[in-house]
């Protein structure tokens, strides 16, 4: 791990705004290898969550997955942008070493949370066209075991975040 | 962000995770989700740029635990966890608009940051 670049103790503050209408001539993968993670004032990346191009959140396909409106989300917050607060934290960059790194509340079992960086290929469909690109500090997670609900019932689940 | 305040989090299948905490390893699958391209981290949690694009992704993501356990807690938030640090690698393919992408191999990616274990919160801290 490298365990080195995470060691500021600077609020992390995002640092790479949004170029919106930039979108001609760039695929959204270079838009979010070059924009996408937010990096502290001393220059530690910190925090992306994504895999694949651009910035790929659970849509609607995924939104009436079982129970899902029953889950609370963790108390803790990252405030990313001003005046917004994540329920979101992880240990040790966002929220401190006691940083919960599970979205989910009311939860009990197993959590593994990641940060990976890579290489992909992008290839134009209409085009071919082929390039390789990085891909920096996907946030990938799981949670599995038992939460309680707003209704107060315990259930056993398996949570993705993605 | 669910209108709850869940931060992207889905409910998936359990046969998606195959966790062994003894042996420290983990891996975390997804097939064929459709998500929403939203650009970029601004656009994905503030909704003030382009419109998402729907995409679909698969993803395999592999835990393998390389340290001891260490225990943390946070009492004010209710949170308890023994976590061992990690080695994470993934590979991927996803499609969005006109382009398609594919990681490289697994083996080739790189750990940032990772965590394994368990962890308690809420009311079962």
């Amino acid at each position: 791990m490298r365990r080195d670049r995470f060691d500021s103790d600077d609020p992390l503050t995002p640092t790479r705004p949004v170029q919106r209408g930039a979108h001609e001539g760039h695929s959204h993968v270079d838009r979010w290898t070059r924009r996408r993670f937010i990096q502290t004032s001393a220059g530690t990346a910190a925090l992306g969550a994504v895999v694949g191009a651009g910035l790929l959140r659970p849509g609607a396909a995924q939104a009436g997955a079982p129970g899902i409106g029953l889950v609370e989300p963790i108390p803790g917050t990252t405030e990313f942008f001003p005046g917004v607060f994540s329920h979101v934290q992880f240990p040790p960059i966002l929220g401190g070493v006691t940083a919960d790194p599970g979205t989910v509340f009311n939860f009990e079992g197993a959590v593994g949370a990641a940060l990976i960086s890579g290489t992909c290929e992008q290839r134009n469909r209409k085009t071919g066209a082929t390039r390789t690109l990085p891909y920096l500090f996907n946030d990938m997670r799981f949670q599995q075991g038992v939460f309680r609900g707003r209704d107060g019932h315990e259930r056993r689940a398996t949570f993705a975040f993605v | 962000m669910r209108q709850n305040g869940l931060f992207w989090t889905v409910v998936t299948d359990d046969r998606d995770v195959t966790v062994d905490l003894t042996a420290g390893t983990a891996t975390l699958r997804g097939r064929n989700l459709h998500m929403k391209d939203h650009h970029d981290f601004e656009n994905s949690l503030l909704h003030n740029g382009e419109p998402p694009t729907p995409s679909v992704v698969s993803y395999t993501v592999k835990w393998t635990a390389t340290g001891t356990a260490s225990s943390f807690a946070d009492p004010a938030l209710r949170y308890r966890g023994n976590l061992r640090p990690a080695i994470a690698q993934m590979d991927w393919t996803a499609r969005s608009g006109n382009f398609e992408y594919t990681s490289a191999p697994l083996e080739t990616s790189t750990t940032d940051l990772a965590w394994l274990g368990t962890e308690s919160n809420g009311s079962y801290f």
